[in-house]
C-alpha cells in the first residue's frame, strides 16, 4: 500500500505557545517498502509514525493510503484501519499482562468480529511464525524481553495487516535480541509484502532499510 | 466487537479486580435486598389482607339495608340494620334479589334481641351477649377456626367470635377445646320469648305487685358452643352467631291480655268477673322483616354490578354497602405505603451507584495503557465506551440477581415461620410470603440500569482518551 505524506503540520499547544512536532512533511512511502526513520529524541518521529498509523491525526497536511485521505477521517473509519491495514510494535511491548501469548494476539481479532475458533486459529498461526508456538498459554510475566517482543509482532500480523510500524522495537533488547527482531521483521515483510516503517537509533538498523528518512525540528533533514 | 466478546472481557476484567468489583456488588446488592423486601413486606400484607377478605367472602359481598338513606354517625355512615326505617326485608325481597343476575345467594341477617349477657358455664364473669342470626351462610365454612357450622334449624348452638373465644379464656392454642362447652344467657327484664313460660297470672285481689315482679323476671338460656368463627376485618368485635329459626323464637313477645270476646260474653250472661286472660304473640321478626341481606356475587368483578341492580330494584329505595369503597381505601393506603418502603430501599441504590462510578472511574485511570493498546489494535471509541458500560452494567446486573437469590432465601426462611406462626394463630393460610415476578425482574431490570447509568460517565471518560497520550501513560 503506497503511502503519501503532504505538507503533514502537528502542532501541540505547550502552555500558551504553539509548537509544531511535525513542520510541513512530505514524502512517499512505495508498497512493501522499508523504511528506517531516524533522528534525536523530541524530534517527532513517534508522532510521524503514530500519524501514518492512524492513531493520530495531523493538524494540516493530507495524508493519502492507497490513495484515500485518511488525515480527516472519523473515528470508525481510522479504527478499521489500523486494525485491518496496520501493526504496532512498541518499544515497551504493550503486552496486556493478565492475558496469556495467545489472548495478546487475539485482541486485534475481537475488534474485527472474529468468530471464536478462527480467532485461536489466526492467533496460534501468528504465534508459530514469530517462533513461539510452545509459549502460548505463558504470560508476558513468565518470558523473556525477546519473547515478548515477539508476541507483541505475532499481534500486529492478526489481521494480516499491509503496514508494520514498529516504534523502537529493539530498544529494550539486548543486541543479540535485537538481530533476532529484526531478523523476523525482515524476513515477515519479505514473505507477505508488508510495508515496513521502523523507528530506530541504531545505524544497523538503519543500513538494512531501503530508505532512511531523517527527521529534525519536525522537518526532514534528509532522506537516503 | 461481538456482544458476547463484549460480556466475555467484561466479566474477565470484574474478576481481575476480584474484591473490589466484590464490594461495589455488595453495595448493589444490599440496596436491592433493601427495595426488594420492604417491597415484599408490603406486597405481602396486602395479600394476606385481601386473601382474609376473600376467605371471608367479603369481596364478593353486597350487604342490604332496608332503606338508602344513610345515617351518619361519629363513626362516619353506618346502618343499624334494625329494620326500623324503610321498606321492611321479607323473603318476597329475598325471592327478587335472587332473580338479578350474578347474585349468587341472599340471606337475611338480623341482630336479636332479648338477651342481655353471656356467660361461660361454670364461670361467673358476664359479657354483654351481641347476637346476629344469619340464614345458612355457605361462605363462612372456610373462616372457622374451630368446631363446625349450624346444621338447618339448630336451636340453643351458638357459634362464637373469636372474641368471645379469648375473653372466655381459649387462646390459639387450645381454642378446640372450647367447642361442646355451654354458655349460659341472660335474657332481658320480662323475657317473654323461647324457652319462657308465661306464669298463670291472679285471678284476684291487687295484682300490681305480681305484674311488676313479673316484668322484672330474668331468665337464663342453656347454649351449646358448635363452633368458633375467625376474627378479621369486618369481624373484629364481639359477635355470637345463631340460627335464623332460634332467632324467631328469641324474638317472639308474648303477653297477657284479657279476653274482650270472652269478657263480653260473660258480661251478656251477668257474670261480672275478671275478664279471662288469654296469651297474645307477637313475631318480631315477621313483623319487622330482616336487619340486613347478605347478597353474594358470583365474583369480585360483578359485585358493583349487583350492588348498582339492587339499589334500582322496582324503586323500592334498597340501600346497598359493598366492600369497594373499602378496598379502593386500604389499596390507596398500601400503595403510598409502598413508594415510600421503595423510595427508602432505592437510597441505598443510589449510594451503590456512587459507589459504581468510583470504582469505574478507578478502572479508567488504570487502564489507561490498556485503552490505548486497544485502540492502537482497533478498538473504536465506542468499543471501548461499551466495554465500560457493559462493565458497569454486569456490577448492577449481578448484584441484583444475587439480592433476588437472598431474597428467596429469606422467603424460604420466613415462610417456615410464618407458617408456624399462622398455624398456631389457626389462620388457614400458608406460605404467605410471596415475592411477585414483576418485583424480582423487576429488580434486576432496575439494577442493570442504575449500574448502566452510573458507567456512563466512566465510560464516556474512558473512550474519550487520546490514544497516543493512552500509550505513553505509566
Amino acid at each position: 500500500m503506497p503511502i503519501e505524506l503532504q505538507s503533514i503540520i502537528k502542532t501541540y499547544r505547550m502552555g500558551s505557545e504553539n509548537f509544531n512536532a511535525l513542520d510541513g512533511i512530505t514524502a512517499t512511502i512505495k508498497d512493501g517498502e522499508f523504511i528506517a526513520i531516524m533522528g534525536p529524541s523530541g524530534s517527532g518521529k513517534s508522532t510521524l509514525a503514530n500519524i501514518i498509523g492512524g492513531l493520530d491525526t495531523p493538524s494540516s497536511g493530507k495524508i493519502f493510503v492507497n490513495k484515500e485521505d485518511i488525515s480527516r477521517a472519523w473515528d470508525r473509519a481510522l479504527s478499521h484501519y489500523r486494525n485491518k491495514k496496520v501493526g504496532f510494535v512498541f518499544q515497551t511491548f504493550n503486552l496486556q499482562p493478565h492475558y496469556t501469548a495467545l489472548e495478546n494476539v487475539m485482541l486485534p481479532l475481537i475488534f474485527s468480529k472474529v468468530r471464536l475458533r478462527a480467532r485461536k486459529k489466526k492467533a496460534v498461526a501468528c504465534l508459530e511464525a514469530v517462533g513461539l508456538g510452545d509459549r502460548m498459554k505463558h504470560k508476558p510475566g513468565e518470558l523473556s524481553g525477546g519473547q515478548r517482543q515477539r508476541v507483541s509482532i505475532a499481534r500486529s500480523l492478526a489481521n494480516n495487516p499491509e503496514i508494520i510500524i514498529a516504534d523502537e522495537p529493539t530498544g529494550n533488547l539486548d543486541s543479540k535480541r535485537s538481530t533476532e527482531i529484526i531478523a523476523l521483521l525482515k524476513k515477515l515483510r519479505e514473505e507477505k509484502n508488508i510495508t515496513l516503517i521502523i523507528i530506530t537509533h541504531d545505524m544497523n538498523i538503519a543500513h538494512q532499510a531501503d530508505r532512511v528518512i531523517y527527521i529534525q525540528d519536525g522537518k526532514i533533514k534528509k532522506a537516503r | 466487537m461481538k456482544f458476547f466478546d463484549y460480556i466475555r472481557m467484561a466479566l474477565g476484567n470484574l474478576w481481575r479486580r476480584k474484591l473490589r468489583s466484590f464490594l461495589t456488588i455488595i453495595a448493589v446488592v444490599i440496596g436491592a435486598v433493601a427495595v426488594l423486601t420492604l417491597t415484599t413486606l408490603v406486597v405481602t400484607a396486602s395479600s394476606v389482607f385481601m386473601k382474609q377478605l376473600d376467605a371471608m367472602g367479603i369481596l364478593t359481598q353486597v350487604t342490604v339495608t332496608p332503606s338508602n338513606v344513610e345515617v351518619q354517625g361519629p363513626f362516619g355512615g353506618g346502618f343499624m340494620g334494625d329494620g326500623e326505617e324503610g321498606i321492611k326485608l321479607d323473603d318476597t325481597i329475598i325471592e327478587k334479589i335472587e332473580k338479578i343476575p350474578h347474585v349468587v345467594a341472599v340471606s337475611g341477617q338480623t341482630y336479636v334481641r332479648g338477651f342481655k349477657s353471656v356467660r361461660l358455664e361454670g364461670t361467673e364473669k358476664k359479657f354483654s351477649a351481641q347476637l346476629q342470626a344469619n340464614h345458612a351462610n355457605k361462605a363462612s365454612d372456610g373462616t372457622m377456626v374451630a368446631g363446625r357450622n349450624f346444621l338447618q334449624g339448630e336451636k340453643n348452638k351458638v357459634i362464637i367470635g373469636q372474641w368471645y373465644a379469648k375473653k372466655f379464656g381459649f387462646e390459639e392454642k387450645n381454642i378446640a377445646n372450647i367447642i361442646g362447652k355451654k354458655v349460659i344467657f341472660t335474657t332481658e327484664e320480662g323475657f317473654s320469648g323461647y324457652g319462657v313460660d308465661l306464669a298463670q297470672p291472679p285471678q284476684e285481689g291487687n295484682n300490681k305487685e305480681w305484674w311488676e315482679e313479673q316484668n322484672k323476671k330474668t331468665y337464663d338460656i342453656e347454649a351449646e358452643i358448635v363452633g368458633v368463627l375467625m376474627s378479621g376485618p369486618g369481624t373484629d368485635g364481639p359477635e355470637i352467631y345463631i340460627t335464623m329459626d332460634w332467632a324467631h323464637d328469641i324474638m317472639i313477645r308474648r303477653w297477657w291480655e284479657a279476653d274482650g270476646e270472652a269478657g263480653k260474653e260473660q258480661e251478656k250472661k251477668g257474670i261480672y268477673e275478671p275478664w279471662p286472660m288469654i296469651i297474645v304473640t307477637e313475631d318480631e321478626l315477621d313483623k319487622r322483616g330482616y336487619g340486613m341481606l347478605i347478597v353474594r356475587a358470583d365474583s369480585t368483578q360483578t359485585v358493583v354490578g349487583v350492588a348498582s341492580d339492587i339499589e334500582k330494584l322496582e324503586n323500592l329505595g334498597l340501600g346497598t354497602i359493598t366492600p369497594q369503597d373499602m378496598l379502593d381505601e386500604l389499596q390507596k393506603i398500601f400503595t403510598v405505603l409502598g413508594v415510600i418502603l421503595t423510595a427508602i430501599g432505592g437510597i441505598s441504590l443510589a449510594v451503590a451507584s456512587l459507589g459504581i462510578i468510583n470504582t469505574m472511574v478507578m478502572a479508567t485511570y488504570e487502564r489507561t495503557r490498556e485503552i490505548g493498546v486497544m485502540r492502537a489494535c482497533g478498538a473504536r471509541r465506542s468499543t471501548i465506551r461499551n466495554l465500560f458500560t457493559m462493565e458497569a452494567s454486569l456490577i448492577g446486573f449481578l448484584g441484583g440477581m444475587i439480592g433476588v437469590g437472598i431474597l428467596f432465601g429469606m422467603v424460604k426462611i420466613g415462610n417456615i415461620y410464618g407458617n408456624q406462626f399462622l398455624e398456631e394463630q389457626n389462620i388457614p393460610l400458608q406460605n404467605i410470603i410471596d415475592p411477585p415476578l414483576w418485583l424480582t425482574l423487576g429488580v434486576i431490570g432496575f439494577t442493570t440500569i442504575i449500574g448502566t447509568i452510573a458507567g456512563l460517565y466512566p465510560a464516556f471518560r474512558a473512550a474519550r482518551l487520546n490514544p497516543v497520550d493512552a500509550l505513553r501513560h505509566e
